[in-house]
């Protein structure tokens, strides 16, 4: 978000408020998804004016009112971002826009902070525009989603041999970023170290790192010859993890004590996930590795192989895993690459799971995410294979996927983001050609 | 049916009433209604949206089904509540009775639009859903806008032409505007009439005194659903109708000078009481520290 200067009317009105009673926003916030912290940014004539985040015991729906008291630096109106945090991985939010009104009766902010966001009107076919191109696209750089500076706003960076860029958007990066470890892919961003700031983790050819840029901006290895990561609350003790594959076992480091190790036998890890599978508010673990996708669920600060928790032909499959609420019944169901197949695990709860969906591509898939592009809060599916087709397929009733006819180059890797800051999501594409394009309103 | 009385002493009196009929009962109450009562259910509601906004949906509950009670309420004013009491049982997780305090919402207006400030998608799924099961004719689109283009005011013995510009995806077959005026009860259609470019147009034929007219226009589609509205019964756009001007001598309070004068004064009052007037605070939240002072 970039400061916007201060107009001599605008002086001249703050001049003549300065006498009056107090200007002032209620800001009341919903935080619907179970959370460990949430976060609150409000920014005011185009910078942030205060961060604050509040934790809590347990992981119980939030809810609770803050007054803004406007002082000389604001002008008229006040934007506020809140962010629900469970394990470092932001898992609601909403942004808002309030004018200040009078102390004796100010206006209320409602913030209903949620997984996802739904769209007034949902497009039959999403739009396709050109945004911009990116020079130098190396074949295995990585598309990331991150809201640096908590406006609401999702800056998206690509980043891989040759360094980072911040491609769409403009936050607390710089446009050409270092992530600490040369020739790096920051494949996610958490909170690590509770500050409500996003800090930075990804794989490099030397293995997995953490960077936090919040005042160190210190780098922290993580992992040797990692070739997947994810975050969450996996020691069960509120510090935020990292899980790691690696060819050997999933390795569980915690992000503040890189020495507090812990480690799963899986032979040929490929690819890790963390998602509460059964609904515990615990973190479980997906692990695809060469004997097939498999379920850890957490269990006393440890993990628990369950086996039988996906149908025979999902825990055959082995390729990348993803998660997401499919069929919006508000559990998780997972999403399997096998090959040029894609399977769809829809959860009945209680760690049961059945084969809802089926979908073919062209080639075997290299990537995999889910998100919700048409803003009806089912999340839809997206693969990019070895030879760079992007599939995108929408999911239906009973996480059933359908694929949508998108007309895109060939593709090095997607990403679901919110670019417009509207709180639905788009889907941003690279392509080798190194068009950078937007899909969705 | 009104109960028999044998002897009219007061008490007596006060015993029929209280055995009339609900039907005659709810005429008579609207008819005449309770001044005191009625304001009282208005203080209620406006109390029922502040706690709504503050989240304390329990509290708010109470507040409008007290409003409510009160026998008499304009229907504007119960559309409002009930719209208010289903979002509060949504966000109570009380479906059936959100289904029921939102099927009232439509009884009152079947195409009202809700207002509710956080637009909860849990909110908009239940209230479409029991549209279609009152108003099959409902086909509200809010992609589509219809822009109401009114003059500040009419003149008596004028005809007004009032513009109504389509925004948005689809184009409504029809624009139908419904207007009254003070003395009137029920709403007078006129079709409006498409123009060159795109909009639509529809005349007022001309008043013979002065008014305020309250009005709304809907757009329909080819199949004659509703696809959107300007204004609503209940929530009407307004259109004066003012006396015909004469050639008479301008007063005082027609020159520019008295009124500057007048501003002058009131300025320079109000600018006294402002400095001397200590400063109000406003209310804590609950977040931890309650209030924080921006820069």
């Amino acid at each position: 978000m970039r400061p916007r200067a201060t107009l001599p009317t605008r002086m001249l009105a703050l001049v003549l408020l300065a006498g009056c009673d107090e200007r002032a926003v209620t800001v009341a916030v919903v935080l619907e998804e179970p959370s460990e912290r949430l976060c609150l940014e409000a920014f005011g004539a185009g910078r942030r004016v205060h961060r604050q985040g509040w934790s809590q015991e347990g992981r119980a729906p939030m809810s609770g009112r803050l007054t803004l008291v406007a002082g000389d630096e604001v002008d008229e109106t006040v934007r506020v971002t809140v962010r629900g945090f469970d394990g470092g991985r932001i898992v609601a939010s909403a942004t808002g826009e309030s004018r200040f009104g009078p102390a004796a009766d100010p206006p209320a902010l409602l913030l209903h902070a949620r997984r996802c966001a739904r769209r007034a009107r949902r497009t039959e076919y999403p739009v396709v525009r050109d945004w911009l191109a990116v020079s130098n696209v190396a074949a295995d750089a990585r598309l990331l989603a991150i809201d640096t500076d908590g406006d609401g706003d999702d800056e998206v960076l690509v980043s891989g041999a040759g360094g980072g860029t911040v491609v769409l958007g403009e936050g607390r990066l710089p446009r050409n970023f270092d992530a600490g470890v040369p020739d790096a892919r920051a494949t996610v961003a958490f909170d690590a170290d509770g500050d409500c700031a996003l800090d930075l983790a990804g794989l490099s050819p030397e293995g997995g790192f953490v960077q936090v840029r919040s005042e160190s901006n210190d780098v922290r290895r993580v992992g040797l010859g990692a070739r997947s990561l994810a975050v969450g609350d996996l020691l069960g003790d509120g510090r935020v993890s990292v899980a790691l594959a690696t060819p050997s076992a999933v390795v569980i480091v915690a992000v503040d004590a890189p020495t507090d190790v812990y480690a799963l036998r899986a032979d040929d890890a490929t690819h890790v996930g963390v998602t509460d599978l059964d609904g515990d508010l615990q973190a479980d673990l997906v692990i695809s590795a060469a004997t097939g996708t498999s379920a850890w669920r957490a269990s006393g600060g440890t993990f628990v192989a369950h086996a039988a928790t996906f149908p025979e032909a999902v825990a055959a499959a082995r390729g990348p895993v993803s998660f997401g609420d499919l069929d919006a019944d508000g559990r998780v169901d997972v999403v399997v690459a096998d090959a040029r197949l894609v399977r769809v695990a829809r959860s009945v709860g209680a760690m049961g799971y059945v084969e809802a969906s089926v979908v073919t591509l062209s080639r075997p898939a290299i990537h995999l995410r889910v998100g919700d592009v048409d803003g009806d809060c089912q999340d839809d599916v997206v693969a990019v294979d070895e030879g760079g087709t992007l599939a995108l397929f929408r999911a239906g009733a009973g996480a059933t996927l359908t694929r949508v006819l998108l007309s895109l180059g060939l593709a090095v890797d997607a990403v679901f983001a919110d670019v417009d800051g509207d709180g639905p999501r788009e889907l941003v594409v690279l392509e080798r050609s190194g068009a950078v394009r937007v899909v969705g309103s | 049916m009104i109960a028999s009385c044998p002897r009219p002493t007061a008490a007596v009196l006060v015993g029929c009433l209280a055995l009339a009929s609900p039907v005659a009962r709810g005429q008579s109450d609207r008819a005449e209604p309770p001044r005191g009562l009625v304001a009282e259910a208005r203080r209620q509601i406006a109390e029922g949206r502040r706690l709504y906004a503050e989240l304390d949906f329990a509290a708010a509950v109470d507040a409008l089904r007290r409003a409510l009670s009160v026998p008499g309420l304009a229907e504007a004013e119960r559309l409002e509540a009930y719209e208010l009491l289903g979002s509060a049982y949504v966000a109570l997780d009380q479906e059936a009775q959100a289904r029921e305090a939102f099927l009232a919402m439509l009884a009152i207006d079947p195409y009202h639009v809700v207002r509710e400030p956080s637009g909860s998608p849990k909110i908009t799924r239940l209230v479409e859903q029991l549209r279609r099961q009152v108003a099959p004719d409902a086909a509200l689109d809010p992609d589509v806008v219809l822009r109401p283009r009114l003059p500040r005011r009419a003149r008596e013995g004028h005809d007004v032409l009032v513009r109504f510009e389509v925004v948005g995806p689809r184009r409504p077959a029809s624009v139908r505007l419904w207007l009254r005026g003070v003395e009137e009860m029920h709403y007078a259609r006129i079709d409006a009439e498409p123009d060159e470019t795109g909009a639509f147009v529809a005349r007022i034929p001309s008043r013979r005194a002065p008014d305020e007219l309250e009005l709304y226009a809907e757009a329909r589609d080819e199949a004659g659903r509703l696809l959107t509205r300007a204004g609503e019964p209940y929530a009407p756009l307004s259109l004066r109708i003012v006396p015909s001007t004469r050639d008479e001598p301008a007063t005082p309070f027609q020159r520019w000078w008295f009124w500057a004068a007048i501003a002058g004064v009131l300025g320079a009052g109000a600018a006294a009481v402002v400095l001397a007037s200590p400063r109000e605070r406003a209310a804590a939240g609950d977040l931890p520290p309650g209030r924080v002072q921006l820069p």
